[in-house]
């Protein structure tokens, strides 16, 4: 330090120490700030690559629609550039989780690669608690920071498919212990994918061995390559890499498609034989059944004839016997008339010879008696002539002989009488005898008759009851047959609707033939799709993110920058001002000019350099690491590696020093000009000046008198107005374009999904459906309570060409160009006016147009997947913020093309937009086969939230170092202002004015400055943020070009804070400055 | 009989680091009112100090400041800026105009904070301006930015005028018509002043002469007829 000058410069910077730290703290925030910024994308892409590197994620993922077998993974394995190559299954899954089903990837996990470094282990996992799963039934599962409700360690789970077929036919276990918690870098962003089980939508994943799985076939092959190694993912080199390997295997994977299909296709025909077979089977049986039937039905008819026949045979035969015994029965009644007639003249006769002999009898009886009395008296008179004779024994002989003789005579014709009685009586009993023998006959002959009679009686019942019987007989046996008849007609029926059915049946089975025939026709090439690790959502998502902050920091730190550099030099200059004494001196004293301006620009030098060293450390540091912990919010990395971007600190270094620096020599050298005797001299004061509002009479005369002297002073100074409209201004502009950024960005969200969007859902078809096959969908939605309204469409990837630009865009055909403007707002953003969609030509969206510099009525290129190209009118522009559209009637699709136009999709209108409402809703029409996936815009709208979402935190940062920045300009020009005034000031202190009268003297100015640089700010942060718009904007997006009302609200109130701030800082100084100030002499 | 100002025994020590400068030792005078004194001395000798003392710019370590009977060594910052507002009218060597306002407007700038000032147009026109009464103070010679500095002291009106090598800056005629404007205004006026100045020629033009020394008063002189600035040489 033998030099005095370097000595003098040392002491000058301990002297004006906050000085020198406000042109270092300037020159740090700006250099700082941009370092900051612009390494923060970098250094996102380089934390993903070395993470990626670390965990060793896959260059390319290869799925396809069939999956895998092992032929496959030996032929991919043989691809000379494969390093690693990785078979591994996933599944999806609905797992239970606080009652809520949620769908899960289900990953495998190569258990005996897992803890080696084994280059082949792809999609390494970080295990950031617990461990790897040992047994079957234990998984890992991950932290997702978006997903509210997280599995944990000791958590258990139970899978299901969620579709009819069971989860034991892909897994071996399905429940499950987690015992683990992991990150991957296959998973970096929220977002899980897309599935057609549960509603749709991925939750989350875990891991389990992959032991647990027996799919046949492998679901994803992942493949590292050896010349990817250490090349940096997000660099064309690597791309570059990847292209040549990718369209090889996307030849592989033609080739073994083609193996795959023919294998498909054959065995699909086994099947289809077999069914072949087995319909005809089934025809022949079906045949053979019928036949039996029909026979059968014959056989019952010719029964029923037989019957019928038998009846009537019975029926005659029957009436032959009735009549027969009819007969008989009339002629018994004949024969018994004659017997009754004959009876009764024999009877008659009888009667007859009875009364006759009767009479007889009563005379036989009478002479009988008569005779008997009389032969009773002979006896009696015999008896006494014997008793006399016996008594009289003494008579007479004679007498007595005589009387003897007399009786004996009398005895024996009394004996004689008596014979002759005896013997009439017994002719009279032999008579009577025969009388009654007659009448015995008689009798006899009636009780013949009767008898006869009675038989006769008794048949004639009996036929009677025969022929009732037989009668109720035929009567049943003709019902029977009726009831056998009408049966039969039913076997007829049955038989004839069997017959229908069998055949129905067997059409069917035709038609089942026919459409497996059709389907093996229709079976898709399977399809490998070969997926770059740049073309993987998570991937690019992420590199969008680092994308847009790179957008914000093309303008916005060099803007910021630019602002830093003018209030350092500004400061500098009015340094130089101030010693311009010094200098003159010094050069009066002989000095050189080079070493007069050296302590100048050492001092700047020193500043700058050390303002630019500590900002750059900082800012690498600070910026990244801010910006990169509010996206960590969203995305599962590591913490940011934060490098030294030379080139970043090159160059804002460079700049940094070499304005400060340069205002220095340049304002030495301006002082150094002029000879030493005018710079001893007190420079010559600035002459006052009239200024035109003094013209205006009666504004100035209605001035106070401070107004005037602000009005003037602020005039005066024209380069210090110059510099503080411009810093405040700058720093206002900063803020409303930070504002600004984040409204543009937040309101893609509200236009786009609230505006232009108007349906609530999308849903995605299986297969694309043919108009006629649309009934059976719109019949379940038109079902569906949930859904109010719904439109069929198709959307397709297509690349719009104009000349040699071209741009990846979605063609979208709606069912209906009227209804669409239900579902999607099609209009200018401009004029607000509808775009109508006609059949001339297509709309286009609105970046896209931009972007190939189209207007309506030009004509672009659509290059569809099959590289066709069509040429189409543009007949409309219409506002759209998120990716690109294209939208063409069905009409004009089908005459473009050639072809009907088949739905593979559609948007739809729900009553209700709440999470219960919505998972629901798309549980439900999950259920349905024809339905892949479901899709609602408040998801959309919401995930797409978060994505932008964390620029909130970009942008605050942007808003606290425009801050930041304010102040330091603020602080620095009124500083500046304060200083170049000072005797002024302690005169008007000296005058007597108060300390309040003093700063207001002093901040009116101030004020009245900030409120013009805020004004100016405010306009130059439209075109500020129009600019970091349009330069920022990301391909696939377009910001809003809006900047909400409040945005300049708050750009001007913090401004105006902090001016106020600054203001009440200066006050202490001011209240500070000694009026001994005013005694000495004018420098 | 109250003097209109009286210093008595002010000390004024600033401490430097370690060491005590004693820039007024003990200093005793008094001023009669519409007396025209005259402070000299020379440099470091403590002039300065006993002139912010007086001017209310500083206040005295010790000692008592009498002026118009309100002891104004106790006043605190507030006070002190009224003092000056009201009872002092500064001259400084350097004039100290606002560049940016002119010389009218600097009168007025100072008019308008006090509480009976006198028309600043006629002060202008007593200090022989009017006719720059519109002109910024570059456009205006030392003499004639010293005139507006004088009138802008007067016209507040003040109880007391101090004056800081009014001269100082100015060559010999213009310093000399400077001189026998404050005199010859004061006289009229009858305004009390007191001019601080090392420069002992123009002593005699002064009722009275307070020659100061290492802070010290080293003797008063009064002069019973003062000279008129026109006949002093120097």
């Amino acid at each position: 330090m033998r030099n005095p000058l370097l000595k003098d410069t040392f002491r000058e910077i301990k002297g004006t120490l906050s000085k020198f730290f406000s042109i270092f703290a300037i020159v740090a925030l700006g250099v700082g700030f941009f370092a900051g910024i612009k390494a923060t994308s970098p250094d996102m892409k380089i934390t993903a690559d070395k993470y990626f590197d670390e965990y060793n994620l896959m260059d390319m993922r290869v799925i396809s629609t069939i999956g895998f077998n092992d032929k496959d993974v030996d032929i991919i394995k043989k691809v000379s550039e494969a390093q690693g190559v990785l078979p591994t299954y996933s599944i999806d899954a609905l797992i239970n989780v606080d009652n809520k089903e949620m769908a899960f990837k289900v990953l495998s996990l190569p258990m005996n690669k897992i803890k080696k470094p084994d280059r082949s282990y792809i999609n390494r996992t970080k295990l950031v608690k617990g461990r790897y799963p040992e047994k079957l039934g234990e998984a890992v599962a991950e932290k997702n920071k978006m997903l509210k409700s997280n599995l944990s360690i000791g958590s258990k789970v139970k899978l299901s498919s969620g579709t009819d077929k069971d989860i034991g036919e892909s897994l071996k276990n399905n429940e499950f212990t987690i015992v683990g918690i992991v990150e991957t870098p296959y998973y970096v962003s929220a977002e899980r994918g897309t599935t057609d089980i549960g509603n749709g939508k991925i939750d989350s994943f875990i891991m389990i061995s992959e032991k647990n799985f027996k799919i046949p076939r492998y679901t994803d092959i992942f493949l590292t390559f050896k010349e990817t190694e250490g090349v940096f993912s997000y660099n064309d080199e690597y791309d570059n890499i990847l292209e040549p390997i990718r369209k090889k295997l996307n030849n592989i994977g033609k080739v073994r498609s083609k193996e795959a299909y023919n294998e498909i296709v054959s065995e699909a025909n086994k099947k289809l034989d077999i069914s072949r077979k087995e319909l005809q089977k089934a025809e022949e049986e079906s045949k053979k059944e019928l036949n039996k039937a029909y026979q059968e039905i014959l056989d019952g008819e010719n029964k029923i004839v037989k019957g019928e026949k038998e009846l009537h045979d019975k029926e005659i035969e029957f009436n032959k016997i009735v009549k027969e015994a009819e007969e008989k029965i009339l002629s018994g009644k004949k024969d018994l008339k004659r017997g009754e007639e004959e009876y009764n003249q024999k009877s008659q006769e009888f009667n007859k010879i009875k009364n006759k002999a009767e009479t007889e009898f009563i005379k036989g009886e009478k002479e009988i008696k008569f005779a008997e009395k009389e032969l009773n008296e002979k006896e009696a008179e015999l008896n006494e002539l014997k008793t006399f004779l016996e008594t009289n024994t003494n008579l007479p002989e004679e007498e007595r002989i005589g009387l003897e003789k007399k009786y004996s005579g009398g005895i024996e014709q009394l004996e004689y009488g008596k014979r002759e009685l005896e013997k009439s009586k017994a002719k009279l009993e032999n008579k009577k005898n025969q009388l009654s023998m007659a009448e015995k006959e008689i009798i006899a002959g009636k009780e013949k008759l009767d008898s006869s009679k009675k038989q006769i009686v008794l048949e004639e019942k009996k036929l009677q009851e025969g022929k009732g019987k037989a009668e109720s007989e035929f009567v049943t046996g003709h019902k029977k047959l009726a009831n056998s008849r009408k049966e039969l007609e039913n076997g007829k029926r049955e038989y004839e609707e069997g017959k229908r059915e069998a055949e129905e049946k067997l059409a069917d089975a035709h038609k089942k033939i026919a459409d497996g025939e059709e389907e093996i026709k229709d079976i898709k090439d399977p399809k490998w799709y070969v997926i770059k690790r740049n073309q993987t959502f998570d991937f690019i998502d992420y590199e969008m993110a680092a994308d847009r902050i790179d957008a914000i920091s093309k303008v916005f730190p060099v803007f910021f920058f630019l602002i830093a550099a003018l209030v350092s030099l500004t400061t500098m200059t009015r340094m130089v001002d101030e010693q311009r004494t010094y200098i003159g001196t010094l050069k009066a004293l002989g000095y050189s000019k080079f070493s007069i301006a050296l302590k100048y620009i050492i001092y700047a030098g020193i500043a700058s350099i050390s303002g630019s060293i500590f900002g750059v450390l900082i800012g690498f540091k600070v910026f990244p690491t801010i910006i990169f912990n509010a996206y960590r919010i969203m995305y599962t990395m590591p913490s940011i590696v934060t490098i030294f971007n030379w080139p970043y600190a090159i160059i804002s270094m460079a700049f940094g020093v070499f304005t400060t620096t340069l205002a220095a020599l340049i304002s030495s050298y301006k002082e150094l000009k002029e000879t030493p005797a005018l710079l001893i001299r007190p420079k010559v004061q600035k002459s006052g000046k009239r200024i035109f509002l003094e013209r205006i009479k009666f504004i100035w005369s209605r001035m106070n008198f401070s107004q005037k002297v602000t009005a003037r002073n602020i005039i005066r100074y024209k380069k210090k107005l110059f510099m503080t409209i411009l810093g405040v201004g700058g720093c206002t502009a900063l803020m409303l374009a930070g504002f600004g950024l984040k409204d543009s960005i937040v309101d893609i969200v509200d236009k786009q999904f609230n505006e232009i969007y108007e349906y609530d859902m999308t849903i995605g078809l299986k297969n694309q459906t043919r108009s006629e096959k649309q009934g059976d969908i719109k019949n379940i939605l038109n079902k569906n309570k949930g859904i109010s309204d719904y439109i069929f469409a198709n959307e397709k990837n297509i690349n719009v060409i104009v000349g040699k630009e071209e741009k990846v865009a979605f063609l979208v055909v709606p069912e209906d160009i009227d209804d669409l403007r239900n579902f999607i707002n099609l209009k200018s953003r401009t004029t607000n006016e509808k775009v109508p969609l006609t059949n001339d030509g297509v709309v286009i969206t609105e970046k896209l147009a931009k972007m190939l510099q189209v207007q309506v009525g030009d004509e672009v290129y659509i290059k569809d997947e099959d590289n066709r190209k069509i040429r189409v009118k543009v007949s409309g522009i219409a506002e759209n913020y998120v990716s690109h559209y294209i939208y063409m009637s069905p009409i004009l699709f089908e005459r473009l093309y050639n072809q009907e136009i088949r739905y593979d999709g559609l948007l739809a209108k729900t009553v209700d937009t709440s999470k219960g409402f919505e998972n629901k809703l798309s549980t439900n029409l999950l259920k349905n086969p024809e339905i892949s996936s479901v899709n609602f815009i408040t998801g959309m709208s919401s995930s797409f939230e978060d994505t932008v979402g964390s620029l909130n935190h970009v942008v605050l940062v942007l808003i606290v170092s425009a801050g930041a920045l304010a102040f330091v300009v603020l602080y620095n020009l009124t500083n500046v202002n304060i200083s170049e005034r000072l005797r002024e000031i302690a005169t008007i202190k000296v005058l007597g004015f108060y300390d309040n009268e003093v700063s207001s003297y002093v901040y009116r100015e101030n004020i009245i400055l900030t409120i013009i640089g805020t004004i100016l700010g405010l306009f130059m942060g439209v075109f500020l943020h129009r600019y970091i718009i349009l330069t920022g904007e990301i391909d696939s997006m377009m910001f809003s070009r809006d900047i909400r009302f409040v945005s300049y609200i708050y750009s001007a109130i913090l401004t105006i804070l902090f001016a106020a701030s600054v203001n009440f800082v200066m006050y202490f100084r001011l209240k500070d400055i000694k009026m001994v100030e005013s005694l000495k002499s004018v420098e | 009989m109250a003097k209109y100002i009286e210093l008595n025994e002010i000390r004024k020590i600033y401490q430097m680091g370690e060491v005590e400068i004693k820039a007024l030792d003990g200093m005793s005078f008094s001023v009669d009112r519409e007396e025209f004194v005259i402070i000299v001395g020379s440099s470091g000798a403590g002039k300065s100090t006993v002139l912010n003392i007086l001017g209310g710019m500083d206040s005295p370590t010790s000692g008592e400041i009498i002026v118009d009977g309100n002891e104004i060594s106790g006043y605190d910052e507030r006070e002190l800026t009224s003092y000056r507002r009201h009872d002092i009218g500064f001259v400084f060597q350097f004039y100290n105009l606002v560049q940016n306002l002119t010389a009218l407007e600097n009168v007025e700038l100072a008019a308008q904070i006090c509480k009976n000032p006198l028309d600043s147009e006629m002060v202008l026109k007593q200090v022989g301006l009017e006719y720059r009464k519109d002109n910024f103070p570059a456009q205006l010679s030392g003499g004639e930015q010293q005139r507006v500095a004088i009138a802008r002291a007067l016209a507040k009106n003040p109880k007391l005028l101090l004056c800081d090598e009014p001269t100082g800056a100015l060559d010999y005629n213009t310093g000399k018509a400077i001189l026998k404007l404050l005199q010859d205004t004061c006289r009229e006026m009858g305004m009390t002043v007191v001019v601080v100045t090392h420069n002992t020629a123009i002593v005699p033009m002064a009722d009275k002469v307070i020659r100061i020394r290492n802070g010290k008063v080293e003797n008063i002189s009064l002069n019973e007829n003062p000279i008129p600035v026109e006949r002093i040489e120097w």
